[in-house]
């Protein structure tokens, strides 16, 4: 009888996972047409090539993209270094299974201390930090690592704030709202004719992945999504968004171990100090 | 049957003939509620662009055409140092940035856009890091603007969106420094455009060729293609949802549908003029309208195109409906009365033809008279009789020309004008004159034209009856006389015998009656023959007539009897009987002279017999025994003698 029951929990489960169209949740964004100009052709290649519909779940925050996911609600998501360690620590069914190559080919990438080229730095007390997120790996977490390198100061003694993507941070700091920021050292390259120059560099850290929730997807299904976009020809990634346009590889689940042992030693603040 | 298909063939004819019109009427009224239509989806598109121009006009001259922009620019134009030229990049985004974050972005402009004077991007404030790409041959708007420096304002395509360019070329102190582009992407037409055109869907068509052609790779997935055609695009509800409600309504889709389907829209696409279909779906009227828009460069870039209801359509077509009901059914009642005009037609000229034929072959004559007695018509006969051609009775008065009045009649009394005035047939007899003067006796029968108690005429037929009466007066002479003698015979005898009868009983003077029988003629019929005799009979008639007094009658009473009925004896009984007898005598005498019989001379006697009447009780039968009696007693004693009792 217990046996017929779980079964029956399983199958229901099972059906009414399925009786939505697959869940795709992109980077959290302040600004949906961007993120979404980025992510659609990608997407849109995984649903021909699946023959399955996928719909977008937007979130503005890692947070809450991390809640829906353990809700299940996610069923593929694209997912910093950090956020996937967050997520997988609280939630074991969270599999990373392609990252995605930076613009110089790494499969892993470089956060960057960034500030803009005509701006003189002013004392440290009064320099504004704008950070991504603070899930973000580029954010808190890598962003006081590069601010003790060159300033030799603790980022917790400075103004900082969470801005919420990289390309606000190259922004904000473009505009002066901020004096230095940190964020992808790849995205803070794309800023660069605006004048944004990189004052310093972190070691390779784990790229960007697709994170699959082996709780709502077969193994089949996985196995599938991973292998149509490995096998995705690069005339058509190249049309893809910027962060994902520079081809794939399958995930190295050992270039994460580094970084999991360093986010354990910080308590990430969830707000900014100003 | 044939009568039918002819009229049949002309009503549907007819009602083709109508039917066209009508229709056209409905083309025409429907067309006038379609101009009306596109005319405010142009008037709103219109409305739309005008708002930003002056809006973008302004924003150009107070809040970039500034000193601390101008001098960016200056050092743009004066350095070729890449680092510099960043730095200087960053300034300027740094510098508008509040004006293009709380100015622009606020009136929905996202597109705000630097150029060298060499026609290279050189800031896109909505997306900065896309630079250094020349636009100067992709761009019409921005070539004019750096190479003509005119302000340049229109539709046209781009790198990353389509919309409404201005741009406006930066010159200053006669340096020019480039120019600055305020864009108005689709999507905020769209959303203008949604505020004015509340009541219908709206969407933006793009030729796919502008969208293809110029937008950056990473920009096309804004686009998907459009149902109506392989040419057009639409936006991507999915990335844009400015539009989605109108993709996604089911109106829209459903008009969609039917115009994919029943109209060749590529063909309208392809004339690119503004138009409108109308469509009646489902007892709904329906309106897509199609506003062309032309680029720079004159070339159709898009279409704006509104989707509503419009029920006045569903109007015009149930008044045009219920017109060509209605005219079908009075074709069809016309139809029934045109059948019954041309059946009473074709009676009525089957009348006319067996009227005419019957008025020129009778021997009759028909006289025509208007209300003035005028001649308006005359038959053959009628001109044959009267020996008038018909030019010469034609319009002339009958009564002056043809009838004949005894008395001096005048029109007042003339029965045939009578005839007319008083409404009533005449039948009668009337002498008419011929053209040579000639007189005749008519029969005729005069019948008045009466309509609703007016007259309008008569019509008088007549006929020459004059050898009729001859011909009366031949049978009345042989009712009354004998054809032999051309003595009455005796049946004018015994009238006048009666008559006499009566007279003498009012007169009380004496009437006599004489029989006379002529002695031996049977003896000369037989040995002569009849002839003789009949030549005798004829002579003895004369002889009695020219002996007698014009109030006496002799008659033949049969074979060889005379009868001599005598008047006026005088009331005295013996004058009376003596005057007889001299008659008597007179008439022997006359016979006894001999009578020439073709070859040879004949003496004859006769035998009389007579008697007397007055005031007696006797009859004609009475009267001609006693005469007869006489007769016989003389011819029994000794002939050529009279006796009178």
């Amino acid at each position: 009888m217990w046996r017929c029951t779980c079964l029956f929990i399983a199958l229901f489960i099972s059906f009414s996972l399925h009786a939505r169209p697959l869940v795709f949740a992109p980077l959290p964004f302040f600004n949906s047409n961007q993120i979404l100009e980025d992510f659609f052709p990608m997407v849109n290649y995984l649903e021909e090539a699946l023959d399955e519909n996928i719909a977008f779940h937007y979130e503005k925050k890692y947070d809450d993209i991390i809640a829906a996911f353990k809700a299940n609600k996610i069923d593929i998501a694209y997912f910093g270094p950090l956020p996937f360690l967050t997520l997988q620590k609280s939630f074991p069914y969270a599999l990373p299974i392609i990252t995605f190559h930076e613009s110089d080919g790494e499969q892993g990438y470089r956060c960057a201390l960034v500030k803009f080229a005509g701006d003189t730095l002013s004392p440290k007390a009064t320099l504004k930090v704008a950070l991504t997120q603070p899930l973000s790996t580029c954010g808190y977490t890598k962003t006081k690592v590069l601010v003790n390198d060159y300033l030799h100061t603790n980022l917790d003694t400075m103004l900082y704030r969470y801005v919420g993507t990289h390309d606000e941070v190259a922004l904000s700091i473009i505009r002066g709202d901020f004096q230095m920021g940190g964020m992808k050292e790849s995205i803070a390259k794309e800023y660069a004719s605006l004048g944004l120059e990189v004052i310093q560099t972190t070691s390779l850290i784990p790229g960007f992945s697709l994170v699959v929730n082996t709780q709502t997807l077969s193994l089949e299904q996985i196995e599938k999504i991973k292998s149509i976009l490995l096998a995705a020809p690069k005339e058509v990634y190249q049309t893809w968004g910027k962060d994902i346009r520079y081809g794939m590889s399958e995930t190295d689940m050992e270039m994460f171990r580094h970084l999991k042992s360093e986010i354990e030693t910080f308590n990430v603040p969830q707000s900014g100090s100003f | 049957m044939r009568k039918f298909l002819i009229t049949a063939c002309a009503i549907l004819f007819s009602y083709t003939l109508f039917f066209i019109y009508v229709h056209s009427k409905m083309v025409e009224e429907r067309d006038v509620l379609l101009q009306n239509e596109n005319r405010i989806l142009e008037t709103s598109y219109k409305a739309v662009t005008q708002m930003f121009t002056i809006s973008i006009e302004n924003y150009f001259r107070y809040a970039i055409m500034q000193p601390s922009v101008l001098q960016i620019l200056h050092a743009v134009n004066d350095t070729n140092d890449t680092r510099e030229k960043a730095i200087l990049r960053g300034s300027l985004y740094r510098l508008l940035y509040p004006f293009y974050n709380e100015e622009l972005k606020k009136l929905g402009i996202k597109q705000f856009h630097f150029h060298t004077p060499q026609g290279e991007s050189f800031l896109r404030f909505y997306s900065p890091s896309e630079n250094g790409d020349n636009l100067m041959n992709i761009r019409p708007s921005i070539q004019k603007a750096n190479i003509e420096k005119q302000f340049v304002a229109g539709f046209e395509g781009g790198r990353v969106y389509p919309g409404l360019r201005y741009v406006f070329p930066i010159i200053d102190n006669k340096e020019h420094l480039g120019s600055v582009e305020v864009s108005i992407a689709y999507e905020n037409i769209e959303f203008e455009l949604a505020k004015l055109l509340t009541w219908s869907d709206h969407i933006l068509l793009f030729k796919k060729s502008i969208i293809t052609d110029l937008v950056f790779d990473s920009h096309k997935h804004h686009f998907t293609p459009s149902v109506l055609s392989d040419d057009f695009v639409i936006e991507n509800q999915k990335i844009s949802n400015v539009t989605a409600h109108s993709i996604e309504s089911e109106h829209t889709k459903k008009i969609n549908a039917i115009l994919k389907k029943r109209y060749n829209i590529e063909a309208k696409f392809q004339e690119g003029k503004n138009f409108s279909i109308p469509l009646v779906e489902n007892n709904q009227g329906h309106v897509a309208n199609f506003h062309a828009i032309y680029d720079l460069s004159n070339t159709l870039t898009a279409y704006a195109v509104t989707y509503s209801h419009l029920n006045d359509l569903v109007t015009i077509e149930h008044k045009y409906i219920t017109s060509l009901l209605f005219g079908f059914l009075t074709f069809v009642l016309l139809g029934i009365v045109l059948y019954l005009l041309v059946e009473q037609s074709q009676k009525t000229l089957r009348e006319k033809i067996q009227f005419e034929t019957i008025i020129e072959k009778t021997i009759n004559g028909v006289i025509l008279l208007n209300t003035k007695g005028e001649i308006t018509f005359i038959n053959a006969s009628a001109t044959a009789i009267l020996g008038y051609s018909l030019e010469e009775v034609l319009g002339k008065d009958a009564h002056t020309l043809i009838h004949v009045h005894q008395h001096n009649t005048t029109k007042e009394d003339c029965p045939i004008l009578n005839s007319m005035c008083y409404q009533r047939a005449y039948i009668g007899e009337e002498i008419f004159r011929k053209k040579n003067g000639e007189h005749f006796i008519a029969h005729l029968n005069v019948a008045p034209f009466v309509r609703d108690h007016h007259n309008i005429g008569s019509v008088v037929i007549f006929r020459d009856i004059t050898q009729d009466k001859e011909a009366q007066k031949m049978i009345e002479h042989l009712a009354y006389y004998d054809s032999l003698t051309e003595l009455p015979n005796r049946k004018l005898l015994l009238d006048r015998l009666n008559y006499a009868v009566a007279n003498a009983k009012r007169s009380q003077e004496f009437c006599g009656i004489l029989f006379i029988d002529l002695d031996n003629f049977k003896v000369l019929n037989d040995t002569k023959g009849h002839e003789y005799g009949d030549i005798l009979l004829k002579q003895v008639a004369k002889r009695l007539t020219s002996v007698l007094r014009l109030c006496d009658t002799v008659s033949r009473f049969g074979g060889d009897e005379f009868v001599v009925l005598v008047t006026k004896l005088g009331e005295d009984e013996k004058e009376a009987k003596e005057k007889i007898a001299q008659i008597g005598y007179k008439l022997l005498l006359s016979i006894a002279e001999p009578f020439h019989l073709i070859n040879f001379d004949y003496t004859c006697t006769a035998s009389i017999g007579g008697t007397l009447f007055k005031d007696d009780d006797k009859t004609i039968n009475d009267i001609l025994r006693d005469a007869d009696m006489a007769m016989y007693e003389v011819k029994k004693e000794h002939k050529n003698e009279i006796k009178i009792v």
